[in-house]
């Protein structure tokens, strides 16, 4: 069997079901997508953490405070999972922070903006993550076994997130003018970002990822099932979502809305949104301040008393 | 429990209250931002604790003073507030929307804060847990399980830079000399303290503990060859007379920030 042979018959089998597991043979294609896709979901959730990080300090309970603690060690705990997996498909820690610093490797849209309120804190928690929630879902189904046995755990600890968010908007949609005032800023800062949040709608039969069955449903399906699930929510607790072409169409059974501008888009992943260099910056900083704790362990000291 | 029992016993919970307080505001600074990721979870779940430690000896302070926790743990003036002012400081880089952030991230002060600390407060809880006012005694005893799991944490990475690469231990002993006279501040007793003990509330004052802790701190620094600084020095104290230092004027006004908005609010 010819080499093309072998990737065409890999092909066939992820498409049709077949699971791949960290050991198996797998052609340099999927390798190759599958570490810069796992990679950046890791970065993701490492630079997530930073945007809530400013508010660690700030919640305004006991109770909040423990709960975001919480939500935001949870993220680093997904990136620490998702980073192993990196590991096993053979790009070393060290190269991919490296590379997340340098900005050489990329993270999500929405953790390149500021975050300016409260309101970001429960917004975040609430919406981001159920768009988060909606591709994760689909990647429970990703043709690289590992990647979908980790989406299982974490889609779990997103559900809870999910709820801590959306109680945070809650009680401020029920409390006084300036509280409610909060959250629909935050909303209108943050509707953008949450449309772009799972790319431009790019035909399947052109996504790669799709192909190598990375993962499994389409950017603008993702979209579409996000706008199901929370438009008539946000709504229904006194929000109002800032735009005025959003309306769901019985005919095509699809959700119309303003376009948002994908070159913004491309503009911001790339290291040019609002709060990119901040965040790399403060990135880069806390890197280099513990370059030599790292230098420690991995010079063989045993972390045990 | 006689009447005038009740205020030195308030100020003594609200005194550990805020101690484990402020050290877990500050440890749950390293989400995010630890040397590892492993750590990051590590410290998110130090500083998780603490602040339930915190909340569940405001609690028992609620009782006796008819406020509720919240309100006393982010809503009294800021010189009402009674933690030692080794736990104030902040030893991780800060965040500044602007890019030009604040350096000055210390992994070899946040664990030296924490490992001596941690000896003390396993102090601390020991002689609390024979105290005769029986709600505090077994709120400690939650305590004293969980302290037991960062005293490990403590002492592997205490052993690590001790032990390990030269810049690791240069560190470790720059952050100790640093950071003692404010370590030795931690016995400095809460007022009233005599009166807790005269009732049998408490065994012994938290300066009495300043003997034993010593020698506990002792043999940790001995195994590795550290010298001992002077525990004559002079202590860094006014924290339990609520005096404090630039860091709580930093970390005060963050934790009150929101709340200050609309502090009689539903949050």
């Amino acid at each position: 069997m010819t080499d093309e042979q072998r990737i065409e018959e890999f092909k066939r089998a992820v498409q049709a079901g077949h699971k791949v597991e960290a050991g198996d043979w797998m052609p340099e294609e999927y390798r190759a997508r599958l570490t810069k896709f796992i990679e950046m979901h890791a970065n993701s959730e490492l630079m997530g953490a930073l945007p809530e990080r400013d508010w660690i300090l700030r919640a305004p309970t006991l109770q909040r405070k423990l709960a975001v603690t919480a939500k935001i060690q949870d993220e680093v705990g997904h990136a620490q999972l998702l980073y192993r997996l990196v590991e096993d498909l053979g790009k070393p820690r060290e190269q991919i922070f490296q590379d997340l610093i340098s900005g050489k490797t990329k993270f999500h849209n929405v953790f390149h903006y500021p975050t300016k309120s409260w309101g970001d804190v429960g917004i975040i928690a609430w919406l981001v993550d159920a768009a988060a929630i909606h591709s994760q879902s689909a990647l429970q189904r990703s043709s690289y076994a590992p990647y979908a046995r980790t989406m299982r755990r974490i889609c779990w600890e997103e559900a809870f997130h999910l709820k801590h968010g959306e109680d945070i908007v809650l009680t401020c949609m029920m409390g006084t003018a300036r509280q409610k005032r909060l959250m629909q800023e935050a909303l209108e800062r943050w509707w953008e970002p949450l449309m772009m949040f799972h790319g431009p709608p790019a035909p399947p039969e052109t996504d790669k990822d799709l192909e190598w069955g990375i993962k499994s449903r389409p950017n603008e399906q993702l979209r579409q099932d996000f706008l199901t699930k929370y438009v008539r929510r946000i709504q229904e607790i006194g929000l109002t979502i800032p735009d005025p072409k959003l309306r769901y169409d019985e005919r095509t059974g699809r959700w119309a809305y303003t376009e948002p501008d994908w070159s913004k888009l491309y503009t911001i992943v790339t290291g040019n949104g609002p709060a990119s260099q901040a965040r790399l910056g403060f990135r880069r900083l806390s890197y280099e301040e513990t370059a030599w704790v790292r230098q420690v362990v991995t010079g063989g000291a045993q972390l045990t008393a | 429990m006689t009447p005038e029992a009740r205020e030195p016993l308030a100020r003594y919970l609200l005194t550990i209250a805020d101690d484990e307080l402020v050290l877990g505001y500050r440890d749950s600074e390293w989400t995010g931002v630890a040397p590892i990721v492993e750590e990051d979870v590590a410290f998110s779940s130090l500083a998780q604790d603490e602040i339930g430690h915190a909340r569940l000896l405001y609690t028992l302070a609620a009782e006796l003073t008819a406020t509720d926790p919240d309100q006393l743990a982010l809503r009294r003036p800021k010189g009402d507030y009674y933690h030692a002012r080794l736990l104030e400081f902040r030893a991780t880089p800060k965040y500044d929307p602007s890019g030009q952030h604040q350096a000055g991230g210390d992994w070899a002060k946040a664990i030296v804060r924490r490992y001596l600390y941690d000896l003390f407060d396993d102090l601390r809880t020991e002689i609390i847990a024979e105290s005769s006012y029986p709600p505090l005694a077994a709120a400690i005893q939650k305590v004293r399980r969980e302290e037991r799991y960062h005293l490990r944490h403590d002492e592997a990475w205490w052993h690590a830079l001790a032990g390990g690469p030269a810049e690791g231990r240069e560190r470790l002993e720059r952050a100790i000399a640093a950071l003692w006279p404010d370590a030795l501040g931690l016995f400095e007793p809460a007022p009233g303290e005599e009166r807790l003990v005269a009732e049998g509330i408490l065994p012994l004052t938290t300066a009495e503990l300043r003997l034993r802790w010593v020698e506990r701190v002792a043999p940790a620094f001995a195994r590795h060859g550290i010298p001992l600084p002077d525990e004559r020095a002079a202590p860094a104290v006014g924290g339990r007379r609520g005096e404090h230092g630039p860091g709580w004027d930093e970390l005060y006004d963050e934790m009150t920030m929101v709340r200050r908005l609309e502090p009689d609010g539903a949050w």
